[in-house]
């Protein structure tokens, strides 16, 4: 709570002073925040095991996610992306460290209010698409639209609307199952950005994909972010940074480009 | 396959999810925990029934009865004493002929007296060689008694009493009664006399002429005494035809629950199966062929069925004891027949039969889901998202349950105009065709009618599901829906039993006190003599004594039961319940004339305004009336009509009205002290405690048999339900992370398990509710001769209670698992 709240005041500092080696800093931090910075993580660590056994999976990461922004998070398999991606997406709690979200910590909140913040504020796209087999694409995307509230009404035609815009107004009514990979990856993009979440996880989106459909994942992905809305994806790929704003890397749980 | 890799393939799989291998194994357990039970207790039944009855032995017996219940020893044995073939004579005192009691106390008047066989004539091999100075008491009769082996006890018949040391009596396939003891006759003077005997030949039968020759002899040598000499194979015929007709219920039922045990079995192996399929797709895609991965899966299920099936042994072995102890017992209260001992020895090789049936059923079950698994394109289960979605045709099924229900209602129709125990049967099986159908059709239109476009996340994911994985379940619906069904019609049949005699017994025991003989009467029968009846009458708080008395006869061919009573008197009272004719009808009759049961109206074939001829007179049927005390045809005359066919004999039961003012049990002590020779003396409410208690008893079974098909309903159905939950973990932990509430999965697990209790149960119930009503309303009447009022208010009870079992207990498993899956984190990556 503390981190969160220097950052805001800081923030309001910064905007004032004129002189020291922090300045540069500072400066540089009200440029970002001008942004609108949307997640903040500080010395997040996540520890698997116990006694001998445990394994830190992360470590002391500490990153900045802004509003707009499209960010990739590279790395060998099992240096701790996807760990990291669950702790921002408050699907898994950190051992350690400060998360903030909208300037609040909440890393030590409760079951509740992550699950609240996750169905409001987070969307998630997954490597294998993860749609729920016995719904329809539109039944599928209109999912976090009723979760949040949404009049059934409503959320049917903002769904359509954005199945629509993905190209994928003829498949609105097909089960996940007949769906190919990229239409399947498409409308999981259309579940996650149904809502309006204030930023976006992607892990690994285009690992299932061809090199057509994932390329098209990206420029989905990267106009969702150009849009306003935070976007962090996980990725092996190196063609995937392309797309990206920034790219964060990991090695053995830690951040180490920045 | 590779053995070593099938190895790896099914046992990590089995260690990683022990879970779904317990699944498997319990619904199979299950299965064979069912059939055990219903096999093993209903053919030991049979076979024990039939050891006790003689039906398996078949040595040539003939049974001879005397009018008045007495036949004489002395002139039997003389009469029958030239006959060469001749190894037995055993006589038989029936009802009460001879008591025993232990020395120094007083004859309780509660206790009910038991047969003496008494052993005599020309060989005692047929029952047992009792000493002189023993008397021989089955195992129930000291029980009921209070004695054991070496006391000493008093028998006695009429004057004449001994006291003997008691010893056991083996019960053996020639033990035929109850509550009996054995002694040799010549303890009593040659002119005791005993109610029948069994005259046993030493060949194997007597043809026709032979037959009608020996009785003949056998009228002309006793003289007028004998009333009925027949070969007791007739009797066995009988009870075969009975056992026979049971075992053939039996053979319906235990098919029908190896049916229902092959859904299950399939159900379960198919979830299992489902749940593998991307494995299965990716071993064909490396190049394993179908038939190498369809011997695995069918080698996988035959392990596991044997596993189960062991497990249903272990579990069902002592359940079935249980049952058929319970059955046994009473039949022996019901009908008095203490049943051979059945054999250990015999069920060790019912349990390899009943293992390797269920295991042949189980293989069966996964060859098709094998089949059906690997079938599909190579690449079709290799993504998730096909797994779940198995929609059923809708057109199909409609077009299958329009044609099954056309059959139905043809069969009823038909059923309805020419009555018949074909047609019933018939009937009973579309019925459960019927029951399938209508459970798969409820399956495609429940879901399509109850989803809305309003509807929240869980209302729609929940019918969603049921719209578009209908496939997977439907065994699990059909398997309930006929359990359910067979359920609701034996709690019918049994609700209508019990209302119709409740309903019966309440109008026809009317009266303040009931009078029988305790032990014995003056002439050694089970009858109140007329002193009795007499100082009886002569009680100033006795207002009417109305009496019973009973003879047996033949009319049209047929063993008939004779009563005589104050006919008018009981109609002013109110006592009969007419189906055809009145009360004013038999009181402006003015010939002779007899009131006829139910059952003897389709027996004998007869109905109100006919005429038969009794003992050479001529009666007048002048009404039918309703009548459960007894299945064998009763022909009611006036008591006058009665004395006058079958001579002066003591009645056997007195109804007696008291006065207004007085106090019923004052006055039935006063009659006990009033009275010098023994009675059971009961009120109005013992008697009607006691019929009860009888009903009870009668409907232990059947209360069993229920309980193990409402397991059956209940382990199928939610066994299949929360397996398919289980298979859904990775849907509900992407619904955790998209923030869904667990209220809210509780909600769609609420509406998935109440639509799936509820489909079964309408249809089930509902047919269920036809079956009883088929089953009460023409089998009955067939088989034994009378109507029932039939009763659905018990299957109400049922159909609720299995809805809100069911429906909580699909919840709670459904719940555990959705903990499971949030608290351990399930992975969001298939692998």
């Amino acid at each position: 709570m503390d981190i969160c709240r220097i950052s805001r005041a800081d923030r309001d500092e910064g905007s004032g002073s004129s002189h020291s080696d922090a300045w540069a800093e500072k400066k540089k931090g009200f440029m970002k925040e001008s942004k609108q910075l949307v997640l903040k993580a500080e010395g997040l660590t996540k520890w698997f095991g116990e006694g001998a056994q445990r394994v830190a999976a992360v470590h002391e990461v500490s990153m900045d996610l802004y509003k707009g922004e499209f960010v990739a998070l590279t790395g060998p398999s099992g240096c701790g992306k996807s760990t990291l991606l669950n702790m921002l997406g408050l699907v898994e709690s950190p051992t350690a460290g400060v998360l903030c979200l909208d300037g609040v910590n909440i890393a030590t909140a409760c079951a509740a209010q992550l699950r609240e913040s996750r169905r409001s504020r987070v969307g998630y796209v997954f490597q294998s698409f993860n749609l729920l087999s016995t719904l329809t694409a539109l039944e599928n995307v209109m999912v976090p639209l009723i979760l949040t509230g949404g009049d059934r009404a409503a959320s049917e035609v903002r769904a359509k609307e954005l199945l629509k815009e993905l190209g994928l107004s003829h498949r609105l009514h097909s089960l996940p199952a007949t769906l190919s990979g990229g239409e399947s990856q498409r409308v999981a993009i259309a579940r996650a950005v149904a809502h309006h979440p204030r930023y976006i996880l992607a892990d690994e989106p285009t690992g299932n994909l061809d090199s057509a459909a994932g390329a098209s994942v990206l420029e989905l992905l990267q106009r969702i972010a150009s849009d306003g809305t935070a976007v962090l994806m996980a990725t092996h790929s190196d063609g995937a940074l392309r797309y990206c704003s920034r790219s964060l890397q990991m090695r053995d749980g830690e951040l180490v480009d920045c | 396959m590779p053995l070593w890799l099938w190895m790896r393939f099914v046992v990590r799989r089995w260690i990683r999810n022990p879970l779904r291998v317990a699944f498997l194994v319990l619904s199979i357990g299950v299965a064979t925990t069912l059939w055990t039970a219903v096999t093993r207790v209903a053919f030991s039944s049979v076979e024990s029934f039939e050891k006790s009855i003689g039906v398996a032995d078949k040595r040539y017996q003939i049974r001879v009865s005397a009018r008045g219940g007495r036949l004489d020893r002395r002139r039997l044995r003389d009469a029958l004493a030239a006959l060469p073939k001749l190894t037995d004579v055993v006589f038989l005192a029936r009802e009460a002929g001879l008591v025993a009691r232990k020395r120094g106390t007083r004859v309780s008047e509660d206790k009910k007296p038991f047969t003496i066989v008494g052993v005599g004539g020309m060989s005692a091999e047929n029952v047992v060689s009792v000493p002189s100075d023993r008397v021989a008491i089955s195992e129930s009769g000291m029980r009921n008694l209070g004695v054991t082996v070496g006391d000493s006890v008093m028998v006695w018949r009429g004057s004449e009493a001994r006291t003997l040391t008691v010893e056991q009596l083996p019960t053996d396939s020639n033990s035929r009664f109850s509550e009996s003891a054995v002694v040799s006759l010549g303890h009593f003077s040659e002119e005791n006399s005993f109610d029948e005997a069994l005259i046993a030949f030493g060949q194997k039968e007597l043809s026709n002429q032979e037959f009608e020759d020996f009785q003949s002899w056998l009228r002309s040598a006793t003289r007028s005494e004998l009333v009925l000499a027949e070969p007791l194979t007739a009797p066995l015929e009988r009870a075969q035809e009975v056992t026979a007709a049971y075992r053939f219920n039996i053979v319906i039922v235990a098919a029908m629950s190896l049916c229902v045990c092959a859904l299950l079995v399939y159900q379960a192996t198919q979830l299992s199966f489902i749940a593998l399929s991307r494995e299965l797709s990716i071993l064909r895609i490396v190049g394993v062929s179908a038939v190498e991965i369809g011997s695995a899966l069918i080698l996988e299920a035959a392990i596991m069925s044997v596993l189960g099936a062991l497990i249903g042994l272990v579990v069902g072995y002592p359940a079935t004891l249980y049952l058929t102890k319970s059955l046994l017992e009473t039949a022996y209260q019901l009908y008095g027949v203490e049943f051979a001992e059945l054999s250990r020895s015999e069920s060790v090789l019912r349990g390899v039969i009943t293992v390797f049936t269920i295991a042949l059923v189980s293989c069966a079950s996964a060859t098709i889901a094998a089949v059906r698994a690997v079938c599909g394109g190579i690449a079709s289960g290799a993504r998730r998202e096909r797994v779940h979605v198995r929609p059923l045709s809708s057109g199909l099924q409609y077009g299958f349950f329009v044609i099954v229900s056309t059959e139905v209602a043809l069969i009823l129709l038909m059923l309805t105009l020419y009555p018949s125990v074909v047609l019933t049967y018939a009937a009973l099986v579309s019925l459960l065709v019927w029951v399938a159908t209508a459970g798969v059709s409820g399956l495609v239109a429940v879901p399509a009618a109850l989803s809305s476009r309003r509807a929240g996340v869980p209302r729609m994911l929940a019918f969603s599901l049921l719209k578009r994985s209908g496939g997977s379940y439907v065994f699990g619906v059909i398997a309930s829906s006929v359990a359910i069904a067979l359920m609701t019609s034996l709690a019918c049949m049994v609700g209508s039993f019990r209302g119709t005699l409740r309903d019966w017994s309440r109008v026809r025991l009317q009266g303040d006190l009931f009078l029988s003989s305790a032990i014995a009467g003056e002439g050694n029968e089970n009858l109140v003599s007329e002193r009795v009846i007499g100082s009886v009458r002569a009680h100033p708080d006795v207002l009417r004594v109305i009496a019973y008395r009973e003879a047996r006869d033949v009319v049209n061919s047929r063993d008939v039961i004779i009563a005589g009573t104050d006919i008018r008197a009981q109609c002013a009272r109110g006592v009969y319940i007419f189906m055809s004719g009145s009360c004013r009808d038999v009181e402006s009759t003015t010939l002779p004339y007899v009131v006829i049961s139910e059952s003897a109206a389709r027996k004998c074939a007869l109905e109100r305004g006919q005429r038969i001829s009794l003992q050479g007179k001529n009666l007048l049927v002048a009404a039918v009336l309703r009548e459960f005390s007894t299945e064998q045809p009763l022909f009611i005359t006036d008591e006058a009509v009665f004395m006058e066919l079958y001579g002066q004999q003591g009645a056997k039961t007195l109804t007696i009205d008291l006065s207004d003012t007085v106090n019923v049990e004052h006055a039935r002590k006063s009659l006990m002290e009033a009275l010098t020779e023994p009675v059971i003396l009961r009120d109005h409410r013992e008697l009607l405690r006691l019929v009860e208690e009888i009903f009870n008893r009668t409907f232990t079974i059947t209360e069993s048999v229920r309980w193990v098909v409402f397991i059956l309903a209940v382990g199928g159905l939610v066994a299949g339900y929360i397996q398919h939950i289980w298979e859904r973990r990775l849907d509900l932990r992407v619904l955790d992370v998209q923030g869904m509430h667990r209220s809210e999965h509780f909600c769609m697990f609420c509406l998935e398990a109440c639509c799936l209790v509820a489909i079964p149960i309408v249809a089930g119930g509902g047919a269920g509710l036809i079956l009883g009503y088929t089953l009460t309303e023409y089998l009955n009447p067939l088989v034994f001769g009378w109507r029932l009022q039939f009763d659905s208010g018990a299957s109400f009870g049922i159909e609720v209670a299995t809805f809100a079992l069911l429906s909580v207990a699909s919840m709670v498993g459904g719940a555990m698992i959705l903990l499971q899956v949030i608290t351990k984190q399930v992975g969001l990556r298939d692998e």
